[in-house]
């Protein structure tokens, strides 16, 4: 039997994923890279350009070099490069073939079978070019399948409950929700919608924008230019900013020489709250959560509804967009896994299923418990001491960090007791202790005002980094935690293990003795400890 | 700095004045510029690197365009 293979055909970045004992994984180039840029175009001297060159040649021949040709896909566009024209399915083969000559080089070894992705919103038309696209590539196309429906077998291959998952992909360049039903091997979409024109793009433009003001404030008025090149180191700075203001509530922008006027450099240095990232697109994100209501709306259901939330895309990293699906979705389990792959590692499973392989859903390692310190916290009963605020909620993926902006509680306050605890209840010294340590010598300021950014760095090997870091003057202080506890779990196997202890709760009466005789040897995770 | 790069085999990447090749440059835009050939390199913003056959980063360059041309007739 031949190798299957499955493909993300994507607006911005395309990839090839197969499988390896039931288990996908990604096709990198000779470089390593996992990602094909989805360009292509002609060089100077009539060379085809696919993927990363044909990407860095875009802003200097665009006359020659196509992008987002997915846009085009089903409508009679034609694009001219070099000495003939091209029609959407063609430049989309060029890209398919690509990824063909990479995976046959690294699997040493002829691939014709593929299945393809594309949105759930797609037209007949749309899915009609696609497939033509790949058997113009040379493949043998064994589905054209709905993207959602890709993400969400990553999670649930083969449920035998039927699941509704909603399914939220914020791209770069691409934003839509879908509600997928799965029941055993057949999958529907109920309902999808979004806006073709959303995603990381537009938040990297609202910075870019946000950096030439504070350039401005700093240099009494004195405006960015608008040249190309000043511009692009800009929005490539405030790309970066975005990253990191995914794990860290604070980063600092430094384009030095930014702008020469006269005889003078003026550079830029800006300190970056997250706050102000989420400010900055908190509107955009708004109109994310009102699709996700008409798609509930459109599968006649509500939130209660959903077993799962599946996020997808590189723009779902930003923690904002995480905590806002979350609160929207109140009480409804929410997953990622490799955000930028999941579609096309999805592909692959879905390719095996088809070749009548046996696959298998992602095991994923996740935190077992809530990671967070004691805080003095707002409750309905006024402000309470010794609170338990989760920075790390449990069932994350791992590795991840996360942290979080924390302020001193009373005026003059000369030390903070970071006390790191894992657990699910409020009350901190109800959970499990993990270590504490302190962050002296704070300057004196009135409570409230001094901030103090908590940072969480769990990695694989389940050793948990705590770092407290006064903003003021960077006094800060660490702690490492070695015994945390991880588990590999399925996401079928964390809901077959609830099912199994709901159903103890529901048996007839039992004392705690058996609880735990049951419980032995099982790697679930209950509550009561 | 740059002769420590050097012993290490860590080459600048040629640019101003080259023709622009998306091998090893990453193009930041265009700049409209009649006297000198279409697509060569006219402006440096991050330098590039190599390190043997390894493009450690590729250098971030404007690029020349001519303006729009009229059909000569002479």
């Amino acid at each position: 039997m031949g190798i299957v293979v499955g493909i993300d055909l994507g607006t911005t970045n395309s990839l090839i994923a197969t499988l390896d004992d039931g288990q996908p994984w990604v096709i990198p180039d000779d470089e390593g890279d996992l990602l094909l840029p989805s360009y292509v175009g002609m060089s100077d001297s009539n060379q085809l350009l696919v993927g990363q060159s044909a990407m860095r040649q875009y802003a200097a021949a665009p006359e020659r070099t196509v992008k987002s040709i997915k846009r085009q896909m089903g409508t009679d566009y034609s694009v001219t490069l070099g000495d003939r024209t091209y029609s959407p399915q063609e430049i989309s083969a060029i890209l398919l073939k690509s990824l063909k000559q990479r995976a046959e080089s690294v699997l040493a070894e002829e691939i014709t079978q593929a299945v393809i992705t594309v949105p759930a919103y797609f037209t007949d038309a749309q899915r009609q070019a696609t497939k033509e696209a790949g058997e113009i590539a040379g493949f043998e196309v064994l589905q054209i399948l709905n993207e959602p429906t890709a993400a969400a077998l990553v999670f649930d291959v083969r449920a035998e409950e039927p699941e509704n998952v909603l399914v939220y992909d914020l791209g770069g360049g691409t934003f839509d929700v879908s509600i997928v039903e799965i029941a055993g091997d057949v999958t529907e979409v109920l309902a999808s919608h979004g806006n073709n024109r959303l995603g990381g793009d537009d938040f990297d433009r609202q910075l870019q924008r946000h950096l030439a003001d504070r350039f401005s404030q700093a240099h009494d008025g004195t405006l960015v230019p608008t040249d190309a090149a000043t511009q692009a180191r800009l929005l490539q700075a405030a790309e970066q900013a975005k990253m990191a203001l995914s794990d860290h509530a604070f980063t600092t922008v430094r384009e030095p020489f930014l702008v020469s006027e006269g005889d003078a450099a003026l550079h830029l240095e800006a300190e970056i709250a997250r706050e102000d990232f989420e400010n900055l697109i908190k509107p955009l994100l708004k109109d994310t959560l009102e699709a996700i209501d008409r798609a509930l709306a459109d599968a006649d259901m509500t939130a209660e509804d959903l077993d799962r939330v599946v996020l997808v895309g590189g723009s779902t990293r930003i923690p904002l967009v995480q905590q806002l699906v979350e609160s929207h979705l109140p009480g409804v389990p929410v997953s990622s896994f490799e955000v930028d792959l999941c579609v096309g590692l999805g592909a692959a499973l879905q390719a095996g299923v088809l070749a009548g392989e046996a696959v298998s859903s992602i095991l994923v390692d996740v935190t077992p418990h809530s990671l967070g310190i004691a805080a003095v916290m707002d409750t309905p009963m006024g402000r309470m001491p010794d609170m338990f605020s989760a920075i790390i909620p449990r069932n994350t993926v791992i590795p991840t960090s996360r942290s979080q902006v924390y302020h001193t509680s009373y005026d003059y306050q000369e030390a903070v007791e970071i006390e790191v605890y894992q657990g699910e209840n409020a009350i901190a010294r109800e959970n499990v202790p993990l270590g504490s340590f302190r962050v002296e010598e704070l300057p004196p300021k009135p409570g409230g005002s001094l901030q103090i950014e908590v940072h969480f760095d769990f990695d694989l090997n389940g050793i948990l980094t705590v770092t407290a870091t006064e903003k003021g003057q960077g006094k800060k202080n660490s702690l490492a935690v070695n015994d945390t506890e991880t588990r590999r779990l399925s996401s079928h196997d964390l809901n077959q293990a609830r099912a199994a202890i709901d159903s103890l709760f529901e048996a007839m009466p039992f004392s705690l003795e058996d609880l735990e005789a049951d419980l032995a040897g099982e790697s679930a995770d209950s509550e009561e400890e | 700095m740059r002769s420590v790069l050097s012993q290490h085999e860590v080459i600048a990447l040629p640019a101003v004045g080259e023709p622009f090749d998306p091998t090893q440059m990453h193009a930041l835009g265009q700049k409209i510029d009649d006297k000198i050939a279409p697509n060569t390199v006219i402006q440096e913003v991050v330098r590039g690197y190599r390190w043997k056959d390894r493009i450690l980063r590729e250098a971030q360059v404007i690029v020349a365009v001519a303006s729009k041309q009229e059909p000569n007739i002479h």
